[in-house]
């Protein structure tokens, strides 16, 4: 089922295969941290057939190698066509609505501590719809009003969790 | 016998009805949208079943799965997009019946072939659960490492082509299973002073932030649309004589391909729908007609991937290695209610087999009746705007997942796990090995350092079923592998069994 990719040449391929060996850095700098991290476990009195920091320190060697693999593929495989071709390619709107539906769910978690849910749940959903790309009466207030009344219903009346 | 009247008669309650019919209609509409995938709908769910008793829980996670493996037909039939990986195959011949005019017959057809596999799947549990149980009782530490050893191989068949990558995921899952307890002497690790890191990391949390909001993330920042148009003429509706008489040789061969299939771990219903399609058509008097509209190739398709579903819960629940991502969420979820899934759960509880079988069958029968039903209505339904289903959806997992622990922390957990997974999406990192991780890391390690405890290396090296148990997981690895090429040296690039790939959800897995 794969689909075959063909070669990409001159600078898109150069930065295709930066690309590809970034997040490979990344995971060894973050396989660095977890190395230290079980360094740093402080060993029991009682005498044990394995140090507690065993495990931890093999998953840590284990990123960092892979890492490294990683790396070292990234510019010696012939790179192949950008994932964005699954993902499909991105749009500057996108990443605004996706900031924006962060930005209002940490903004929610805030409202929520001094508004009801019913309050602060339907602006966080108008907000979100808003962020979507709904307008109008029917967008931002009907549909919010029903989606948090359907919510509260669910999660607050009928499975009894604290709103 | 007891087990069986006992495990039966527990689902005699108005509770679970309520809950199969919810979880059917849950999956049916999470089926027929493509991009809102089984296992993200089965993590949501499992955020909100928590509260309730393990048996409804169960029931509602179950018949989602089952419903979504019905609802994911109707868009691969009538969009050519498969609801979900697991109707990859249904495209190849249920679009061209669909142009032809007969998207009625080919959504009958579709239904009744899912079903049967699905009863198929069903009574293989029924009959191989508690044996295999009995047999995996025997296990001791140093076997049970060798068992989970085995079950994260499977993150090298999650992984397909980026191994790499899912090998690095997959060590951070199980890096992330280590923050928490110590396993053995109990003292704090990796938790820097946050108490709600101390039971370790809120997986459902996690899971609903890589599954569900990196889907959702992922669809806004790249705008897809659908390619096709939905089919708006159905036509006839019964399949005549001729072609119900067609259905039955493909059908017992999808019955039979999808149980194997799905017994192995890491095989989901998409490979096993794609496996059955090629050997009906191998065993067909009319294969010049798969992949241009051939109700045999389509029936096939549907009951492999069907039966799949009984063989994945068996290996899940009697051997406690999850089959794919969606059984890696649900035994998630059942280790939350105190269910562990593993070699001693049917023989304890082998009522729990059959409850569980029982749930199975009448969600398959449900949901058979609900894909009977004209679908008409639901082609507007896929033209449903993705304002409001990404709105819902991100709701829905924010109160989901604060309702596991009335946890604000475990929303942000979700939350950074969504922006995370929407990034590993970009780089191409697949997620399934990360959450195997969390889950099996914890028993690995336990199981590891209990058998070094014990008699170190050499008591999983002189324990033949370890050893078993470790060859066969590099057999998993390598031998697929090895086919593979051989195969690919044999065959010409155009003498190619399947059709050109269909569309399919990005990073879903089930």
């Amino acid at each position: 089922m794969a689909t075959v990719h063909p070669p990409i040449q001159g600078d898109s391929g150069a930065a295709s295969r930066w690309r590809e060996a970034a997040p490979g850095a990344i995971c060894l700098v973050l396989g660095a941290v977890l190395l230290w991290l079980a360094r740093s476990i402080e060993l029991p009195t009682r005498v044990m057939a394995v140090s507690p920091r065993i495990w931890p320190e093999a998953l840590a060697f284990g990123i960092m190698g892979l890492s490294v693999l990683q790396i070292v593929l990234a510019f010696v495989r012939t790179p192949e066509a950008d994932d964005d071709e699954d993902e499909g390619p991105v749009v500057r709107s996108g990443i605004v609505r996706v900031v924006g539906f962060v930005v209002a769910t940490v903004a929610f978690g805030f409202l929520w501590y001094f508004v009801h849910f019913l309050v602060s749940g339907l602006v966080f959903v108008a907000a979100l719809t808003w962020i979507a790309g709904g307008r109008g009466l029917k967008d931002l207030v009907l549909f919010p009003a029903g989606v948090t009344v359907v919510i509260y219903v669910l999660f607050g009346l009928l499975l009894r969790v604290p709103l | 016998m007891n087990a069986m009247v006992e495990g039966f008669g527990a689902l005699l309650s108005l509770e679970m009805l309520v809950c199969v019919l919810a979880g059917a209609a849950i999956g049916m509409l999470v089926g027929a949208f493509p991009g809102v995938t089984a296992t993200m709908a089965v993590a949501l769910a499992s955020a909100f079943t928590l509260t309730m008793d393990p048996l409804p829980g169960l029931a509602v996670l179950l018949t989602i799965l089952i419903g979504a493996q019905f609802g994911d037909r109707v868009p691969a039939i009538l969009i050519n997009t498969p609801g979900t990986p697991a109707s990859i195959a249904t495209t190849f011949d249920g679009y061209s019946l669909a142009k032809q005019g007969k998207a009625g017959i080919a959504l009958t057809a579709s239904a009744f072939a899912s079903a049967i596999g699905g009863f198929v799947g069903i009574a293989v549990l029924m009959v191989a659960a508690i044996p295999l149980s009995t047999v995996a009782m025997q296990f001791g530490s140093p076997e049970m490492f060798a068992l989970v050893i085995f079950g994260l191989t499977m993150m090298i068949e999650v992984s397909g082509k980026q191994l790499v990558k899912g090998l690095i995921a997959g060590l951070f899952g199980l890096a992330l299973g280590t923050i928490g307890r110590d396993p053995m002497d109990g003292s704090d690790r990796f938790t820097f002073g946050i108490p709600q890191l101390v039971e370790g990391v809120p997986f459902i949390a996690v899971i609903i932030g890589l599954f569900g909001i990196a889907e959702v993330f992922s669809q806004m920042l790249s705008k897809r649309h659908a390619s096709q148009k939905p089919i708006t003429n159905f036509g006839r509706w019964w399949p005549d004589k001729r072609e119900a008489r067609q259905m039955v040789k493909p059908v017992a061969v999808g019955s039979g391909v999808g149980t194997v299939v799905g017994v192995l771990p890491a095989v989901g219903g998409d490979i096993g729908g794609i496996v059955a399609w090629n050997q009906a058509k191998r065993l067909s008097k009319e294969p010049e007609k798969f992949g241009k509209g051939s109700i045999e190739g389509l029936t096939a398709a549907d009951s492999s991937s069907n039966a799949g579903v009984g063989g994945s819960v068996l290996t899940t629940l009697a051997l406690g290695v999850p089959g794919d991502s969606v059984m890696a969420v649900m035994l998630g979820s059942m280790i939350i209610w105190g269910i562990q899934p593993g070699p001693g759960l049917f023989s304890n509880q082998p009522d729990l087999v059959y409850s569980i079988a029982g749930i199975m069958f009448f969600a398959t029968v449900l949901t058979l009746g609900l894909s009977l039903l004209r679908m008409r209505g639901v082609a507007k339904l896929l033209e449903l705007p993705n304002r409001f289903l990404w709105t819902v959806i991100l709701t829905f997992c924010v109160v989901g997942t604060y309702a596991v622990n009335s946890s604000v922390f475990d929303v942000g957990v979700m939350l950074g796990f969504g922006v995370l997974g929407l990034l590993l999406r970009r780089y191409g990192f697949p997620a399934g090995p990360i959450v195997l991780g969390l889950i099996l890391g914890p028993l690995a390690e336990r199981n590891f350092r209990r058998s070094m405890e014990l008699g170190g290396l050499e008591s999983i090296y002189t324990s033949p079923i370890a050893m078993g148990l470790l060859l066969l997981g590099v057999a998993a690895v390598v031998l697929p592998r090895v086919r593979a090429r051989m195969k690919a040296r044999r065959q010409r690039p155009e003498d190619s069994d399947t059709p050109t790939d269909p569309p399919v959800p990005a990073g879903a897995s089930r």
